[in-house]
């Protein structure tokens, strides 16, 4: 197990220099924060000053170099727009409110999608079915910002139940938290439904069923436990996509995670925040998989070898 | 079971709560707080919406007629110079929570932060450029003595439709410029109550109400919301969530399908066509625009009205400048004529046309660029020039202009008011200016007569010709001053803004209600 550790360490670390690499050398092609910057009144040698202050006239080796040294030390430098508030101390700001909704969302996701897809699958063929295949194939089609519009202007212009965006309450949370969901449901629906298929088809249902074992208890305890597998497997993926992919939800709903923070980042080529947050969401991404692996691992030895 | 499950939910929504009731509360939602730093020199005009309440400004621009009226000073003067502007204050003006008078010693602090050297507001650049010293002889009298003749720097740079706002010199030397730049204290009608980054700001009447002294606010609180999304303003209009937001051309109809209502910032921002390549530092002599008959060309070629009419509602006026400035609006524009524009083209030596990239992006407001550019596209089209358009974003596209990569391309922008038609000539006419896009050696002359011409009426002249120069020269392609939408609840009444600056919330009158 300490060898396995290690191993998935190493990768981790591997893999975050890498996106560290990236996410500089992209960020850079992307055009000069100078030019946003600079008032509308502005010389071309306040623009060599400011270029200096910024320490971007210096060879992009020397500032990778710099941007490492630093971010080992936990350094992501200052933003540069506004009050140069420190670039980490920005994403940790916007986190909780991250973590809140992909919590919400995936609580959402597991509490609707498990039991459609277990359903589904013990009436196989059957109306029911047919039904949920239905809605996993809109939940997986429809774009995202047009639920999120859809369901504004139903539950808060015409019916007035929940307010339209914002922060700060449970009211609040409810339509982004669903809107982010409904794809997640889907894929939650769609996998518990061929994991049961399986389950139930195999060897020691039959045995159950033989046995006499009640049909509910052959479904809902035995045949879901197993299949539950695959399903642990994805949803670190699932989790950290919606925390790292919630910019239009974010939008839509004026909710103040970190995809409105990146997404604002690349509009200002704010690159200190840029590079923080793709370096943090990356790091999100990577422990949610390690601990899923880890959890696999414990439910199936054999992975470790 | 439905209508219960829409009591609950509507009793989980949590409105503020701090003992104001909806009627005396004003909000507004706003596609962005911006930086959501409160000192006026840390960051752009784009907060201006929520500090002008805080602060109070030198001198005003009266909303109706465009002319200087007393603020924190009472009168000034010019000397015979142009170089040494003297500011007579009002007395007894207080700053919020006891932060006592407010008197020379706050101007001439004030102004020196917003030239320091780490000011990054709108002004700071040219301000620092421009001011040699600042002065308190007396506690109510500041003199600014610059170092080129300004006859109009008053006007230019000490207005509200400017940022140089007054704060307490007790105040932020006593707690430090961090905390003053989360708790902000002015001397304007209203003060800070609460602050939740990147979600709200919420400002209340002053308590000590004795000391509002420019304004009568009609509200006793005035709260701002993010609310980066278009549609999701305009459902918060509907819903009552917000009783102001600004708004795109194209949700016009449904604002006023809903009952709601529109008001207009009057004609403060300019679509246009900028054309690369046309400066002294940026010379590009192969692009066809590059010839002043394809330059005018491009400009007969196309039916700005239909374009107003079209895109923004009729609520604008064909242009003939990018400065929708006091004395520039009346400069007139190119009339639609697409035969004289094919004729132009011939005799530059382009009868079949060209070929071109026109770039393209959204400002704010401008969200309707793109659509500007596929009208533009469509009517040199039918002259012969063949556009291709390229989708791209400000900062790429800033980047560009100013290192010298865009001198091949033209694209659609956003002029914007300027405080004196001098300060919009020389940032886009003027060849230091690192955002000039046009700019030859009769512009530059112009540009340093105007600046040391002390006789006002000389110096309007001279405005003129130059503005008239640059429309002939067929310096851009000029569309129109266009106004900016706001979507507005029946409880917002006259907002007195004016043209150089969305501001004056704390003007806004409640409507009365039937």
């Amino acid at each position: 197990m300490i060898g396995y550790l290690i191993k998935r360490l190493a990768e981790l670390i591997v893999a975050l220099l890498i996106m560290s690499l990236l996410v500089f050398s992209l960020a850079r092609l992307t055009g000069d924060p100078v030019a946003l910057l600079l008032s509308d009144y502005a010389t071309e040698e306040e623009r060599s000053v400011l270029t200096q202050q910024l320490g971007l006239d210096k060879p992009l080796t020397e500032q990778y170099a710099i941007f490492i040294k630093a971010a080992l030390q936990g350094d992501f430098g200052n933003s540069i727009s506004g009050n140069r508030q420190p670039a980490m101390e920005l994403v940790l700001e916007r986190l909780p409110a991250s973590l809140l909704l992909a919590s919400a969302a995936m609580i959402i996701s597991l509490l609707a999608g498990v039991p459609m897809g277990v359903i589904a699958a013990a009436r196989r063929g059957a109306k029911t079915d047919i039904l949920i295949r239905v809605f996993t194939l809109l939940g997986q089609s429809i774009p995202v910002f047009w639920l999120g519009m859809v369901f504004i202007y139903f539950f808060s212009v015409q019916l007035g139940w929940l307010p339209t965006s914002g922060y700060g309450s449970f009211s609040h949370l409810i339509l982004p938290a669903t809107s982010m969901a409904l794809f997640t449901i889907a894929a939650i629906t769609r996998l518990t439904r061929v994991s049961m298929i399986d389950a139930l088809s195999s060897e020691y249902i039959k045995l159950a069923r033989i046995k006499g074992l009640p049909e509910r208890v052959i479904i809902w305890k035995h045949a879901l436990r197993n299949s539950l597998i695959p399903l642990v497997t994805y949803m670190g993926t699932f989790f950290a996509m919606m925390i790292t992919g919630a910019v239009v939800i974010e939008t839509v709903f004026s909710w103040p995670g970190i995809g409105r923070l990146a997404y604002q980042s690349i509009l200002d080529r704010d690159f200190p925040v840029m590079q923080a947050v793709v370096l943090t969401t990356t790091l999100l991404f990577m422990l949610a998989n390690f601990v899923v692996d880890l959890i696999y691992v414990w439910i199936d030895p054999r992975i470790e070898r | 079971m439905l209508v219960a499950l829409g009591l609950f939910l509507s009793a989980c929504n949590n409105d503020p709560d701090s003992g104001v009731d909806d009627y005396d509360r004003l909000v507004v939602a706003m596609p962005t707080l911006g930086e959501s730093t409160f000192l006026p020199w840390n960051g752009s005009t784009g907060r201006k919406l929520y500090l002008d309440p805080m602060y109070s400004y030198l001198i005003y621009i009266e909303p109706e007629t465009g002319q200087l009226i007393p603020g924190i000073a009472q009168s000034w003067e010019v000397s015979p110079d142009g170089k040494t502007h003297t500011l007579y204050l009002r007395q007894g003006l207080q700053f919020h929570k006891g932060w006592g008078e407010l008197t020379a010693t706050d101007v001439k602090f004030s102004i020196e932060q917003m030239i320091a050297p780490e000011a990054i507001a709108g002004p700071s650049s040219v301000l620092r450029r421009t001011i040699r010293e600042v002065r308190a002889p007396h506690p109510y009298t500041v003199e600014v003595e610059l170092s080129i003749p300004d006859v109009e720097f008053i006007r230019g740079y000490l207005t509200n439709g400017q940022s140089v706002m007054i704060v307490s010199k007790a105040y932020v030397e006593s707690v430090g410029q961090d905390e003053a730049n989360n708790q902000p204290i002015g001397s304007g009608s209203y003060e800070m109550l609460e602050y939740d980054k990147d979600v709200s700001i919420t400002l209340k009447l002053r308590e000590d109400n004795e000391n509002i002294w420019r304004t009568s606010p009609d509200f006793k609180e005035i709260h701002f919301l993010a609310a980066p999304e278009e549609f999701t303003r305009v459902a918060m209009l509907k819903t009552g969530e917000a009783d102001l937001a600004p708004v795109n051309f194209d949700s016009i109809n449904v604002i006023e399908r809903s009952g709601l209502q529109l008001t207009y910032v009057p004609r403060n921002w300019t679509p246009v066509v900028r054309l690369g390549g046309l400066t002294e530092r940026y010379n590009n002599p192969d692009a066809p625009w590059s010839n002043q008959l394809v330059r005018l060309a491009m400009n007969y070629a196309i039916d700005k009205q239909v374009i107003i009419d079209s895109i923004f509602h009729g609520r604008g006026v064909v242009a003939g400048t990018d400065t929708p400035s006091l004395g520039l609006v009346n400069i007139e524009g190119f009339p639609y004529d697409p035969d004289k524009a094919r004729e132009l083209l011939r005799e530059a030596g382009y009868p079949q046309g060209f070929s071109m990239r026109l770039k393209t992006f959204t400002t704010s407001p401008g969200a309707e660029l793109p659509i500007v550019a596929q009208a533009v596209a469509l009517y040199w089209e039918a002259v012969g020039i063949k556009v291709s358009i390229e989708p791209t974003n400000w900062a790429g596209l800033r980047s560009a202009w100013i290192t010298g990569n865009a001198t091949d391309v033209a694209w659609t922008h956003r002029g914007f008011p300027f405080t004196t038609p001098l300060a919009g000539l020389q940032t886009s006419n003027y060849s230091d200016s690192l955002f000039s896009t046009f700019a030859d050696n009769t512009t530059d002359d112009y540009l340093d007569r105007i600046g040391e011409e002390l006789d006002s009426d000389r110096r309007q002249e001279l405005v003129m010709e130059l503005a008239n120069y640059l429309r002939d020269m067929g310096s851009i392609v000029f569309i129109g001053h266009i106004d900016e939408p706001y979507g507005a609840s029946k409880k917002v009444g006259r907002w007195p803004t004016i043209n150089e600056q969305t501001t004056n919330l704390d003007m806004i009158e409640r409507a009365t209600l039937d």
